[in-house]
């Protein structure tokens, strides 16, 4: 990892996403799930963002690529690639972006391929969307990345069917197939949490090789620190829909600026052995359609006083390349100079 | 997949022998006998002729015997002599089972091409206006009577309107093919209707689940296209549990077939079965009905495969792969 920095001036976002809004219908009226979320990706960085089940990561990159559900809708917000608002593409001129320019592993290996296809199949058909390759010249290329992605004897087992591999196989070739067309941008998903410990070391370590070689960037999606420690050379923290920080790897566990990354880093025994989830801090998330006035973290906030709670704290520079929402951000803060 | 394939051949062999037993003991416990028709056919004949002719035709014998020797016969290609028809039951029985597998292959078809084409567009438009017209429809098809629809088909293309016949398979002195076609509009109307609207059911509930699959997802996220997500991705999934249901399903299509011949007078085996039965053809009816066990075992052999083929999950090779 290059000192965070540094390169961060050096190098213009690939993806800049601003004010990022995605809300919800849902039975008891509008559930805005993602609010003004704001982060950069640049290329052969991986940004990791973390955050608690529920607090918007999946929907924000979902959103990203015109995926959401058929109840989601993005209220607000830019998303620039290469000149274009993602968020504002007519859906046939985003379609090409998906899987060829922008890139997309989820969760659960298993259900994430399609069981009546071969994987060889699944990974041929990419490039025959996007590169219009002729079958044969698909199918050669899809076993090629097979043997990328460190798939033995990737000939035969392209004509297996997920069903006949282990999760980590299927790991490997999903992460064949969103690689095929070498993306700009690859999201992750908690592309890991459903692996054992050692298979996800593995994988891990292929994406991080495979970044090396393909010069991507990677949008890191995570509940465990970690991996994303281990990971990302910048971390965006999601709290109820918001961004709480945006910090550069080094600086974010070095000296977290935000009182909930503090909690969360404090409760985290250990940064080394990936495979912890998220700490749990006292408390619980908010329900998004009754949040509190102002500051959304203040109900479990140790620093909270009266006058977070009269407006939403904006993300704010605390240090160089580094932002986080409050309003006495700082990592020296002690109870007894609190003021209230 | 041969091994398997012979398995389920064995098997329906042996569902057809029970069937024979059953249908051949069940027929024993009818009241009256042949004889008995004769004797209220001639009424001068005698006990003692009776008695004589029982023992001609073995039916003096307990009826496992009498069940052994209609086997021996049929395994030797006889089936026995159709009382009704005046003729071997098996001339009488092919035409029929041609008329039948003609409606019914026709009928089906069709119900399944509708079925699909609505239950896909009503998935893909699911709680929107289009989903719920498709809806109204389908339900009403499963809620109309054949029969009811059948007479109605009947009164208004046939005796109001003239446009087509109402019954038989062909015109007076025969006809060509567009004068059998005619004949075959109204009954394979009447039982695509009543049989359409349940599988769209299926196709449409099949599709919604099969949509949410995370697979679909990860082929949008690939860049596929809706056609390509919905006809490749979704289809093949969806077709899935729809073809077991559809094979199930045979067994009532075959019924509304039965109701469907006799009112249209359609001479298939639906019709033969009703007019064997009621006519005390002993003979005819047997074998009619260990054809349409036959027929629906066929179907659930077909389906089987059909399954085997659309999903590699499924593996009859025993070794889980
Ligand atoms: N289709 C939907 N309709 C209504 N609300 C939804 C829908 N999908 C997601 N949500 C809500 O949006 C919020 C954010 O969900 P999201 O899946 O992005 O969380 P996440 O951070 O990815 O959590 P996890 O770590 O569990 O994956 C949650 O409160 C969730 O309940
Ligand atoms: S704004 Fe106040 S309540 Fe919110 S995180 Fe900062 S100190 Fe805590
Ligand atoms: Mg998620």
């Amino acid at each position: 990892m290059s000192s965070p920095a540094a390169a961060e001036t050096a190098q213009p976002d690939i993806l800049s996403v601003e004010g990022l809004t995605v809300a919800f219908e849902t039975d008891d009226g509008p559930l805005t799930v993602v609010d003004g979320v704001s982060f950069g990706l640049q290329a052969g960085r991986t940004t990791g963002m973390v955050g608690e089940s529920g607090s918007g990561k999946s929907v924000s990159a979902l959103a990203l690529l015109g995926l959401l559900p058929p109840n989601g809708r993005v209220a607000a917000g830019r998303a620039m690639y290469r000149g274009a608002d993602l968020l504002a593409l007519p859906a046939d001129r985003l379609r090409p972006l998906r899987g060829d320019r922008i890139a997309m592993i989820f969760q659960e290996p298993m259900t994430a391929l399609n069981p009546v296809f071969s994987i060889g199949d699944q990974i041929a058909e990419v490039l025959q969307i996007h590169q219009r390759l002729p079958r044969g010249e698909a199918w050669e290329r899809a076993v090629g990345m097979l043997r990328r992605v460190g798939i033995p004897d990737p000939a035969t087992r392209a004509l297996a069917y997920p069903h006949q591999l282990s999760g980590g196989m299927r790991q490997r070739a999903v992460i064949a197939m969103a690689l095929a067309c070498g993306p700009d941008i690859l999201i992750a998903d908690e592309a890991t949490t459903a692996l054992d410990a050692t298979v996800q070391a593995q994988i891990l370590e292929l994406m991080t090789d495979l970044q090396r070689q393909y010069g991507m960037a990677v949008l890191f999606i995570s509940h465990d620190l970690g991996v994303v420690s281990a990971l990302a050379d910048d971390v965006v923290v999601l709290y109820a829909g918001r961004v709480m920080e945006c910090a550069p790897a080094s600086a974010f566990f070095g000296r977290p600026m935000h009182p909930y990354s503090q909690g969360m880093l404090e409760t985290l025994p250990s940064l080394t052995p990936p495979g912890h989830d998220l700490p749990t801090i006292p408390g619980t998330p908010p329900d998004l359609a009754r949040l509190p006035g102002g500051c959304r973290f203040a109900p479990r906030c140790p620093r909270a006083a009266e006058d977070c709670r009269a407006a939403e704290p904006p993300l704010t520079e605390t240090r160089a390349g580094s932002r986080a929402a409050c309003i006495r951000p700082g990592p020296d803060w002690d109870p007894a100079e609190d003021p209230t | 997949m041969t091994r398997y394939l012979l398995d389920r051949a064995v098997q329906s062999v042996a569902v057809l022998a029970i069937m024979s037993v059953v249908i051949f003991w069940l027929m024993g416990l009818m009241p009256g006998d042949l004889i008995d028709l004769m004797i209220s056919a001639d009424p001068r004949l005698t006990p003692e002729d009776a008695a004589r002719l029982r023992e001609l035709h073995g039916l003096d014998l307990p009826i496992s015997e009498r069940y052994l020797n209609w086997l021996t016969a049929a395994l030797s290609g006889d089936l026995g002599f159709s009382r009704l028809f005046a003729m071997p039951v098996l001339e009488a029985v092919l035409p029929a089972l041609g008329n039948t597998v003609l409606l019914l292959g026709i009928s089906f078809v069709l119900a399944v091409a509708i079925a699909f084409l609505s239950g896909i567009a009503a998935a893909m438009n699911q709680h929107r206006k289009l989903d719920y017209a498709i809806n109204l429809l389908a339900f009403a098809a499963i809620s109309i009577p054949s029969f009811w629809l059948a007479l109605m088909m009947i009164t208004l293309f046939s005796v109001t309107l003239g446009w087509l016949p109402a019954s038989g398979t062909e015109s007076v002195g025969g006809g060509g093919f567009l004068d059998k076609a005619r004949f075959l509009v109204l009954p394979v109307l009447t039982l695509t209707i009543v049989s359409f609207g349940s599988h769209t059911r299926f196709v449409r509930a099949s599709m919604i689940e099969t949509l949410r699959q995370d697979y679909i997802r990860t082929a949008r996220a690939k860049g596929a296209g809706e056609g390509r997500v919905v006809f490749r991705h979704a289809l093949r999934n969806a077709l899935i549990p729809v073809v077991t249901i559809l094979a199930l399903d045979f067994g009532f299509l075959f019924s509304g077939a039965l109701i469907i011949e006799t009112i249209f007078a359609y001479p298939g085996m639906g019709k033969l079965i009703f007019d064997a039965i009621m006519g005390n053809d002993y003979n005819l009816a047997l074998v009619t009905l260990l054809f349409a066990t036959a027929l629906t075992l066929f179907c659930n052999l077909a389906a089987d495969l059909a399954y085997a083929w659309l999903d590699p999950r499924i593996s009859y090779t025993g070794d889980g792969a």
